[in-house]
């Protein structure tokens, strides 16, 4: 079995987030956890990029940028550092890092992988987006969790005023 | 014989994350757990939709990507709530909707 450059590229990306998944649920430190969940979502960001979903790479980039700085605030409230200062700036350093390491990334991959032609253009994108009324799906799940996040929010200030 | 490779690869992150899943009582390594298992899933289909060449693939990808953002934002702040109650973000200390017995 012989494989080509881009596939190899490919199954090292892929073993190497199946690694930092390993690190990121077995350490009991919750920086090194999620040090380890950030790496994983850089190498599968790497892994779409690289096959041509660029426009599913980059969206996911910003998905999972706002997971971690999401993760980091709920760590930092949990942990006890309760001052919004701090929970903001440590949120947009670790997104700054997040970013800084995603393009290190990019540069390091092989010129001929970046260079290779999109398939898929945005306007394919925007008519399939369209024509499977997936734009309507997104904004109705947007407006479902609004709803819920909502109610669970009464829910639980009434607990708690009661 | 190269899509069986990715095929397994995908499959072992997500074995990764159920193991995760199972084996946790931390709320937020749980929370990890399932986002390595949505990992695993968008894999896939990127995977698909990079053989087949059709965009309808990419929005499918879209799609799950949203899901999985909402629950990331929900299940952080259920985690923030449940510390606030309870003083830890062990899962194993939510008994409250347990039915009492007499």
């Amino acid at each position: 079995m012989t494989l080509d450059i881009a596939t190899i590229i490919d199954i090292i990306l892929l073993v190497g987030a199946c690694v930092s998944a390993v690190f990121s649920i077995f350490p009991k430190r919750y920086p090194r956890a999620i040090f380890a969940f950030t790496i994983t979502n850089l190498l599968i960001v790497l892994f779409c990029i690289h096959r041509l979903a660029l426009i599913i790479g980059f969206i996911l980039l910003w998905v999972y940028a706002g997971a971690i700085v999401a993760f980091s605030v709920a760590i930092m409230n949990i942990a006890g550092a309760t001052e919004a200062a701090g929970r903001i700036k440590g949120g947009i350093i670790v997104l700054i890092i997040f970013l800084i390491i995603t393009v290190l990334l990019v540069m390091s991959l092989p010129p001929e992988t970046l260079a290779a032609p999109v398939e898929i253009t945005f306007r394919d994108f925007a008519h399939a987006l369209w024509g499977t009324h997936a734009f309507i799906a997104i904004l109705l799940s947007l407006l479902v969790f609004t709803i819920i996040a909502s109610a669970l929010m009464i829910v639980v200030f009434t607990l708690r005023s009661k | 014989m190269t899509l069986n490779i990715y095929i397994g690869l995908a499959l072992t992150l997500l074995a990764i994350g159920l193991y995760g899943l199972i084996s946790s009582k931390d709320m937020l390594k749980i929370l990890i757990s399932i986002e390595i298992a949505i990992l695993a899933s968008i894999i896939l289909i990127v995977l698909f939709a990079s053989i087949s060449g059709v965009p309808y693939a990419h929005v499918l990808g879209l799609l799950v990507l949203f899901v999985s953002a909402a629950e990331t934002a929900m299940s952080a702040a259920l985690a923030i709530l449940l510390n606030r109650e309870t003083g830890s973000i062990d899962v194993s200390k939510l008994k409250e909707l347990r039915e009492e017995t007499s």
